[in-house]
């Protein structure tokens, strides 16, 4: 059979001919033990789609959410009542009501590769185990629909030892990286100057040459090969890729988000919640002020403030928030009083913030709070665990479950770890 | 089955062959001890592969690429030793074992302190020169000042100097033991191995740390509480007296300048004889106390005051005695070679890990003794065995059996196929091309200026270049999103951290990826393409065809396949077979380096 030029096939449909001559093939995945055994059920099922902005470096909270009056910025009026915040998120302060604010958030962990592994597991660091997943991970597999292959587990920014990490749930669960929200896909459309005709051929060649092999030679990865190799017909064919397209949204909507870095990434996370994807982690780097702590944190805000306003807005009003988590937290928060060379703030996990909400959580609550120089928690303290198992119950993910590891061993989601109080 | 014993095998497999007399080929019936002690436990002897599968499987596990076109043509089964010798001689072998054990060891092309790539390339010649790897770990584990002097010593750099982060990799890749659950309580079932156990280990390596500033720099704060009450305030006293003498005597600015003057250039291993270990403190258990050092599994070391602890340390490891220091590598050279394992993990020999065939692993840590522990001789002992040249298995083999034991015994007298490693995959793009050098591209296309190696010496990591001969040439870790990153060349910050499974960036990279895509443009469009070089000698499509076979896939192209290519090429898409057919080649390319057998060894 060969192409016939006459045909008006269009190029998509016709490698869409070829990704199901592929699947016919088909044989089930060779998984690992763990990548089997961890079955991940879920007892509430609001949230499709988790968004978490991870506020890399360690987010000066008096400064931002928890502003105080020693605090380099002016503070201003926000939707919490009675609650005023860093005029450098002013935007984002009108939006606050649709998520709940925790201010008491805290850790004994003070390096910034140490305190990110607590922030995305609940666990502290530990090198005999280096293949724990990322709360992304799991929580990709836990929401995973099946069906033809698509990421559900996307990350943005920065990545470091644990972001994006699928760990011992196997690569099916690590994340889908994208550098930049204007290019995010690349290696997925054959090169312009093969012409379908000649794709054809190709793949006919390719048929030929993997025949005669996977009939006669044995292996469990050859079997994943076949699974691998339809799984990326399947994405390169996939109507869904439409979703990484910026340009499908309103000029004045990308206005409203920013044309910039920042702004296109926050509005690719938007479109990808809109695909109710399961996990989407955003890195907003920058946040290390250890020295221009004003400076540096007036630049964050510059783009993600309006950002952020347009997120929360959106997701708001079109009713999205009800069936997606968000959460924007970070490592730890910044000394309170100004650094010895009068300009930073250095690390302080002693207190800092989180802002939760949506998925069907309550909104406009304040959970916990500070001392007059936010120092002190004074109320209602909540531990990295207490957040990382907050949100797995939001999901409907039990904390206090167990997964098993590479080695057999238990992994327990959250151990101990408490659902902030009122949240779920 | 009736299994005979290793002994009555041998006397019957002798038997035979005096019995035969001449005419054998005694090539095949080899009295290898390998093939009588697998053969007496499996009551099976193998066949063989193919001539071309196994120099196929011979060159990619020795020296990480695919044959040379020529070496396809010359290779018979007569001369695989001699084919195996001249493999280890290769620089090659030294490129690819260096890339497996600098995964092994965490290597980083990039380390402050340390010059560009100075570990791996020690590691490379140590390699190359069949150095005795019980000499390798001891210059490691011994290795005192600069750095760039003594590049062994980047060993302690990558973790710092820390006693506990070395104790734990120690532990891992040179004992075979995962400890790390007993840095923060007992070991869960492990009865012999204990919190305390893991200190004392840990206390072989307190006398080490590593300088980075300047010259006659102190001990870190922390690492000074570990000092006993007297030399510890014997230290505290040095410190303040240079402080008062020294220090205080400069302005901020003339302190700058010291510094600036006295600045290290490379780090360096700082040896303290008197700093030890002190056991921490817990809410659950007393601490504080010095800790002795103490062997994994509770024999106490002697050691003389002020000596080097891991001087003592290296003789118990390496000792005769110590077998289990050389079967943890035997164990980890034989699985790359053979596809299975003595025991896994290969870092984690746990008292109830099963290990399978344990009298072979006895022979085989008695020959690697008699081979002074020389990793290439252990290789060649390996390769020249039948079992290393064991037929594929087979799909239909696999079906056949039924019981784990079944499956267990097909893995041993088959062999399984594999995906390649990234390494691999790069190299073999580059030969199965007939490039001198493959381009690595980003998706936007960026390319730098070209450079050419010099000829004879080693290949080593290049910190600027794009184009290379050999995957040694690319700085590790690997960039994210790199072509050897999308194969899983690991970020070297776990023991063996490349990943062997499958992922979907590596389906694309080959689908629709830049890197390849201008490989086959380049096969088929540069004038030195040796395969234009072929067509403008036999002005014959077909034989560039076949050319193609046999460079990338190492065999000749089947019936069926010339017969479609036939069919293919003779559509009304291209003209005659006698006009070179540039998309034709670059097709066929695509897809023999598409195919499963392409990136699968078997």
């Amino acid at each position: 059979m060969f192409f016939n030029e006459q045909d008006s096939l269009s190029r998509a449909s016709f490698l869409k001919k070829l990704a199901v001559a592929a699947s016919a093939s088909l044989v089930p995945g060779f998984l690992t033990a763990s990548e089997k055994e961890n079955n991940l059920s879920r007892t509430r099922k609001n949230v499709k789609s988790v968004i978490f902005l991870n506020m890399a470096g360690g987010m000066s909270h008096v400064d931002t959410f928890d502003w105080k009056k020693s605090s380099q910025f002016r503070g201003v009026r926000s939707s919490l009542k009675g609650l005023q915040i860093g005029e450098a998120f002013s935007r984002t302060a009108k939006e606050l009501h649709r998520l709940n604010l925790v201010r008491s958030v805290h850790s004994n962990i003070g390096d910034h590769d140490g305190a990110s592994a607590y922030l995305h597991t609940g666990h502290g660091r530990n090198n005999g185990f280096p293949d724990i997943p990322s709360f992304g991970g799991v929580i990709a597999k836990a929401l995973d629909k099946g069906g033809a292959y698509f990421p559900g587990h996307i990350t943005m920014g920065n990545k470091n030892r644990i972001i994006g990490k699928g760990g011992f749930l196997g690569n099916a669960y690590d994340s889908f990286h994208i550098n930049n929200a204007l290019q995010p896909l690349t290696n997925m459309k054959p090169p312009r100057n093969i012409s379908d005709a000649r794709l054809y051929r190709r793949e006919k060649l390719l048929q030929k040459i993997d025949m005669s092999f996977s009939e006669s030679i044995y292996s469990p990865e050859i079997k994943t090969w076949d699974k691998m190799h339809a799984s990326a017909l399947d994405f390169m064919n996939s109507e869904r890729l439409q979703v990484f397209d910026l340009a499908q949204e309103s000029k004045k909507n990308r206005e409203r988000y920013g044309e910039n870095r920042t702004g296109n990434a926050m509005l690719l996370v938007k479109r990808l919640a809109e695909a109710e994807i399961p996990f989407i982690e955003l890195s907003i780097g920058g946040w290390d002020t250890h020295n221009n702590n004003k400076q540096k944190i007036s630049e964050i805000a510059s783009t993600l403030d309006p950002a952020l306003a347009a997120l929360l807005g959106e997701l708001g009003s079109s009713g999205l928030l009800s069936q997606t988590l968000v959460v924007l937290s970070t490592e730890f928060g910044r000394t309170p009083h100004m650094a010895s060379n009068g300009d930073g703030r250095d690390h302080f996990p002693r207190a800092f913030t989180t802002l939760i909400g949506g998925g069907g959580l309550p909104a406009g609550a304040v959970i916990g709070s500070t001392d007059e120089k936010g120092e002190k928690i004074t109320a209602d303290p909540v531990s990295v665990t207490d957040q990382v198992a907050t949100i797995y119950a939001a999901c409907g993910i039990d904390p206090q479950g167990n997964l098993k590891n590479s080695f057999g061993r238990p992994y327990p989601l959250a151990p101990g770890g408490k659902i902030i109080k009122g949240m779920v | 089955m009736k299994v005979l014993s290793i002994q009555k095998y041998k006397k019957v497999s002798l038997t035979i062959l005096l019995i035969a007399g001449f005419g054998y080929n005694t090539r095949i019936f080899s009295a290898h001890e390998i093939d009588l002690i697998l053969e007496s436990q499996t009551g099976k002897s193998v066949e063989l592969a193919s001539p071309a599968v196994n120099l196929r499987r011979m060159s990619l596990l020795m020296r990480g690429t695919i044959p040379r076109l020529q070496e396809v043509q010359t290779y018979t089964p007569e001369k695989h030793a001699q084919f195996a010798a001249t493999f280890l001689r290769e620089r090659d072998t030294a490129h690819y074992w260096s890339e497996i054990l600098g995964s092994m060891l965490r290597d980083r092309s990039k380390m402050k302190g340390v010059p560009f790539a100075a570990f791996q390339k020690y590691l490379a010649e140590s390699i190359d020169q069949n150095k005795p790897y019980k000499q390798l770990v001891k210059e490691m584990l011994t290795a005192k000042g600069e750095v760039d002097k003594n590049p062994a010593g980047v060993f302690y750099v990558r973790d710092d100097g820390d006693p506990l982060q070395i104790a734990e990799y120690v532990g891992r890749v040179f004992y075979g033991r995962r400890m790390s659950c007993a840095r923060c309580h007992d070991h869960p079932y492990d009865k012999n191995f204990s919190r305390r156990d893991y200190y004392g280990l840990a206390a072989f390596f307190s006398q080490t740390w590593v300088q980075k500033n300047y010259t006659g720099e102190f001990l870190p704060r922390e690492r000074r509480e570990h000092f006993s009450t007297k030399d510890g305030k014997e230290y505290e006293a040095r410190v303040r007296e240079w402080n008062q003498n020294v220090r205080r005597k400069m302005n901020n600015k003339q302190w700058e300048k010291w510094r600036k003057q006295n600045a290290l250039s490379y780090a360096v291993v700082a040896y303290e004889p008197a700093l030890g270990l002190r056991f921490p403190y817990s809410d659950d258990a007393p601490g504080g106390d010095m800790v002795d050092p103490r062997f994994p599994y509770g024999e106490r070391p002697v050691i003389d005051e002020g000596e080097d602890r891991r001087m003592v340390f290296v003789r118990w490891l390496t000792s005769r005695k110590n077998d289990r220091f050389r079967k943890v590598i035997i164990n980890r050279i034989w699985t790359n070679l053979m596809g299975w394992s003595f025991f896994t993990p290969l870092d984690d020999w746990a008292p109830d890990s099963e290990v399978k065939y344990p009298e072979l692993l006895e022979h085989l840590d008695k020959k690697f003794v008699e081979q002074d522990t020389r990793l290439k001789d252990l290789m060649y002992y390996i390769v020249t065995s039948r079992s290393f040249q064991r037929r594929e298995m087979k799909s239909e083999d696999f079906e056949a059996v039924k019981t784990p034991e079944q499956k267990w015994e097909l893995t041993v007298t088959n062999f399984p196929a594999r995906r390649l490693n990234a390494y691999q995959v790069f190299n073999s793009l580059r030969r199965g091309s007939q490039s001198k050098t493959l381009r690595i591209l980003s998706a936007d296309g960026k390319e730098k200026e070209l450079k050419f190696n010099g000829e004879g010496n080693l290949l080593y990591p290049l910190e600027k270049e794009r184009e290379y001969e050999n995957s040694v040439q690319i700085p590790k870790p690997v960039r994210e999103h790199s072509f050897l990153s999308a194969f899983g060349a690991g970020q070297r910050q776990d023991v063996d951290d490349d990943e062997s499974s499958l992922s979907i960036d590596q389906i694309l990279e080959l689908l629709n990826g830049r890197t390849t895509n201008t490989l086959w443009r380049s096969m088929s469009h540069d004038k030195d393409s040796v395969f234009r070089k072929n067509f403008e000698r036999e002005k014959d499509m077909t034989d560039v065809y076949r050319l193609l076979y046999l460079s990338l896939l190492s065999r000749e192209p089947g019936k069926d396949e010339m017969d479609l290519l036939q069919e293919i090429s003779t559509s009304r898409l291209q003209a005659n077979e006698s006009k070179f057919n540039a998309e034709m080649l670059e097709d066929l390319a695509w897809s023999l380096a598409n195919s499963k057998e392409f990136n699968h060894v078997f």
